[in-house]
This record gives C-alpha cells, sequence and structure tokens, in this order.
C-alpha cells in the first residue's frame, strides 16, 4: 500500500512538536495508579449506595436485598441453616425455569414493593462480581438502619477491607472510607463529600439502600418487562428488565417471595471506544441481624500490625 | 506483583512519557499534563485486559486521554488552557530566526485549535499515529480524521500567517 509522503509542511510540525514536548521524562507512579484504581471502586461503591444516586443506587450491595416485608419469612425459612433467606450464588447455577408462571409486570412489580418494606430487620450480603476487565469480587455487608457498609474486595492487587458510612454534613453528603490493605499492611481514614448541598429534601439521601419511594418510582417508570424464569442457586425466579443508560438492568426476583436473588447491570456505553463499563452481578443475602454481624458492619477493626497512613490524594 | 501489574508496569513505562508529551501539547501545562496522565493511567489500569486487547493499546490509551482531557474541560474543574495573549495585545510577528520564539507561536495556534482537531494534529504528527490509529483513539472515521486534519492545518496556517510566522 502506498502511502502519500508528507509535505515538507508536516514534517516541519512533526519536528517543532517533538521539539515543543521534548525535555521531560514522565515517571509513573505504579503504586499510585494501583492504590488510585482501587480508591475508584470504593467511591463507585459508596456513591452508588446512595439514595440521592437514583437509578445507580440499583448497583449497591443488597439495594432491594434487604427491602422485604411478608416474602422476608418466607425467604429465611429458604434459607436453611443460615438461619435467613439466601438468595443467589453463582451465575453458572442458573438453568432454565421448569415451570415459568405467567406473570404481568403490574402483578410481579406489585408483589415486589409488597415485599420490599422490613429492610431494618436485616443486614445485606451482597457478593459482588465485576465481570470482564478489571474485574473484581467482593463481599459487602450493609446495615440498613446505620447505613454503614463494610467490603472485603479481592482484587489484583490482593485482598482489602474498607468500612463505609454515609451522612450528612450541612445538607451536603459525606461519606467516611477507612481502608485497610493485606499487599501492604496499612490503613487509611478518608472522608470526601458531595460537590454541593442537597437542594430540597434529605430523607433518605443517606441510605445505603433504595427508599420505597424510589424503589416504587423505579418500579412504575413504565419500561420494564419480563425477559423469563429461570433458576437461581436453587430459587425460582422471574426476571424484570429495563433500559438503563446503553445498557440495561436486570432484576431476578423468586417467584414466590418477590425478594430480589440478583441485580445485573449492564451498561455498554462506549462500546466502540474505551471505558466499556463492565457488567455487575449481585447475588444476594439476607441475613437476620446479629451481634457479630453488626460489629462487623459498624465497628472499624483494623488488623493487628497495620500502620496508618495518608489517604491517597 | 501479579502478572498483570507487571505486563502493565512494563506498558506505562515504555508509554507514560510519550503520553506526557501529548498531554502537555493538548493542554499546554505541564502540571496538568501529569495529572491528566496519572489519572488516564488510573483508567488504563482498571481496565487493562481490555486495553491490552485492543488493536492498539496504544491507542486505545490516548483515547481515554483524550477522554479525560474533554471530561475536565466540560466540568471546568481545571480548565484547559487556550492561547492567551496580554489584554489589548495582537500576536506580534516572531524574530524568524527565534526558534523558540516560533515554537511558542506554534503552540498558542494549537492551543487555539478545537479539543478535536489539537488532538488530531498531535496525534497524527506529533505521534506519528497512522489515520486509522488516530480514528481509532478520536472514535471517529477515517474520513474525519482527514478532513479534521485539513482543517486543523489550515487554522493553523491562519493563526500563523497572522504571526508572519510559518509551520
Amino acid at each position: 500500500m502506498n502511502f502519500p509522503s508528507p509535505s515538507s509542511e508536516e514534517t516541519q510540525l512533526s519536528h517543532d512538536l517533538r521539539q515543543l514536548a521534548a525535555g521531560e521524562v514522565f515517571t509513573p507512579d505504579l503504586a499510585g495508579i494501583r492504590q488510585r484504581a482501587r480508591q475508584r471502586h470504593r467511591r463507585g461503591l459508596a456513591l452508588r449506595g446512595t439514595a440521592a444516586a437514583g437509578v445507580a443506587v440499583l448497583a449497591a450491595g443488597g439495594v432491594f436485598v434487604g427491602l422485604h416485608g411478608n416474602g422476608g419469612a418466607a425467604g429465611a425459612t429458604a434459607a436453611g441453616k443460615t438461619g435467613g433467606p439466601r438468595v443467589g450464588a453463582s451465575a453458572s447455577q442458573s438453568g432454565a425455569s421448569s415451570t415459568p408462571s405467567v406473570m404481568t409486570v403490574a402483578y410481579v412489580t406489585a408483589r415486589v414493593q409488597t415485599a420490599l418494606g422490613n429492610v431494618d430487620n436485616y443486614i445485606v450480603r451482597d457478593n459482588q462480581l465485576q465481570t470482564g476487565p478489571g474485574g473484581d469480587s467482593s463481599v459487602i455487608l450493609t446495615d440498613p438502619r446505620t447505613s454503614n457498609a463494610y467490603e472485603v474486595l479481592h482484587d489484583s492487587n490482593g485482598t482489602s477491607l474498607a468500612w463505609l458510612s454515609t451522612y450528612l454534613v450541612n445538607r451536603v453528603l459525606t461519606w467516611k472510607d477507612i481502608e485497610a490493605d493485606y499487599s501492604t499492611h496499612t490503613w487509611f481514614d478518608l472522608v470526601f463529600h458531595a460537590a454541593g448541598p442537597i437542594q430540597g429534601s434529605t430523607a433518605g439521601a443517606t441510605s445505603t439502600v433504595m427508599t420505597p419511594a424510589e424503589i416504587k418510582a423505579w418500579l412504575h417508570s413504565g419500561l420494564l418487562k419480563i425477559v423469563g424464569h429461570k433458576v437461581i442457586d436453587g430459587h425460582q425466579t422471574i426476571g424484570l428488565r429495563q433500559p438503563w443508560a446503553r445498557g440495561y438492568r436486570e432484576l431476578w426476583v423468586d417467584s414466590t417471595t418477590f425478594l430480589p436473588v440478583r441485580l445485573i447491570m449492564a451498561d455498554f456505553a462506549d462500546q466502540k471506544g474505551p471505558l466499556q463499563n463492565d457488567m455487575v452481578i449481585d447475588n444476594e443475602t439476607y441475613l437476620p441481624r446479629s451481634q457479630s454481624l453488626l460489629n462487623e458492619v459498624n465497628q472499624v477493626h483494623i488488623p493487628a500490625g497495620f500502620k496508618q497512613v495518608a489517604p491517597p490524594k | 506483583m501479579s502478572g498483570r501489574d507487571e505486563e502493565f508496569g512494563a506498558f506505562t513505562r515504555n508509554c507514560a512519557t510519550p503520553l506526557h508529551q501529548t498531554a502537555y501539547l493538548l493542554c499546554g501545562d505541564w502540571h496538568l499534563a501529569h495529572d491528566l496522565v496519572q489519572d488516564t493511567l488510573v483508567k488504563a489500569y482498571q481496565h487493562w485486559p481490555r486495553v491490552r486487547r485492543a488493536d492498539s493499546p496504544n491507542a486505545y490509551v490516548r483515547a481515554i486521554l483524550i477522554n479525560e482531557a474533554r471530561s475536565r474541560w466540560r466540568r471546568r474543574e481545571r480548565t484547559v488552557p487556550v492561547a492567551r495573549f496580554p489584554e489589548g495585545c495582537e500576536p506580534v510577528a516572531p524574530d524568524q530566526t527565534d526558534e523558540i520564539t516560533r515554537r511558542d507561536g506554534l503552540l498558542q495556534a494549537l492551543l487555539a485549535l478545537p479539543l478535536r482537531q489539537r488532538a488530531t494534529i498531535i496525534l497524527r504528527y506529533l505521534e506519528g499515529m497512522s489515520e486509522r490509529e488516530t480514528a481509532a483513539a478520536l472514535g471517529c472515521s477515517e474520513g474525519t480524521v482527514k478532513s479534521q486534519s485539513a482543517r486543523a492545518l489550515g487554522n493553523l496556517r491562519t493563526f500563523l500567517d497572522r504571526t508572519e510566522s510559518t509551520l
């Protein structure tokens, strides 16, 4: 293939640009890059966990999980040894439904809303898997009463622990993040906040789960459709799908209890370019509140021997 | 250190300085360029498996960089500089024998271009990317790269004509 030769003007331009940009040697801070990548993950988690984030809240661990009323008892029965309703485990265990029910969107959404109402009685455990590039896995425990969350993250750097809490300071959403990193045996304490104050009501703003009003708004958005039935971790489920960003989000609920079993968020934004978002799969478990769980979520336990360091910028 | 980290580290060590140079010509400020590159590399690290699978990882990372620059522009978080002249002053004709002044005029002209045209010029003539790679980095067609290049060169000429300089 013949390429046209650059003109003298273009050659001169290349030369001049190289001269202009010459002289500076950039040495990347690889440790800092890895740390910041992890920090972005944490911030994303915290931001997704706020009700103020609207649609994005659905990505939070246990968003729907603990929000249930009558269905909770049925779910808890199904939980077996754990004493709580266990929902979802791994995508590989999904299968085709043997007895799909015929249900309308209106019926399912009404039942889900009914089931979502008693979140405070549970601690929500969310096994979250982010697929694709940069994928990681984490276990997140959320206490709906305090809006606190505790996360154990496994990524390419190893394992880290984080305690996240969300609160308001002069109407400004604020997040506190304490992290302990097993790869460096260090920990830090970081507080960051939203760019500005919340306008209007702050009710539910710090919630790490969706408020009933938000759930209602989402379910009534008019864009939902039933996409099928399948078995997830032994639960017969029914799936709701909604267009979301440039992808979709799916909520699979137990077809008996109408409690959430799995949440999938897929955003194919910029698929032709960089930064395609990953698919996030949340498998969720309801756990009865116990002192040990409350301690895990609401109390910081820095492992012995870890040294405190300055938080990443 | 994981295999991923080693691979990313090797890639980064090779591309960091050229990326920094590109960032500098995009924004005209070495410190801001440093921030842009750091942010770019954080995202590249997060999405490393996708980056390494790309037809051109270099183009992919440039694309992230340009998106970062564009994003900052939109957020007005830290304004990407454009050409500035003392108030009330027109560009003055540089001494043609003064290479530094001439190149400074070129930088001012470059910064006066719209971001996309500026990026096109930098990728094509600093990085030496092909039209195909440039198109991949900018998320546009090769035809658009051609037209953007031609328009950008024309704008540079116009700007530099005012200063009686040349490309």
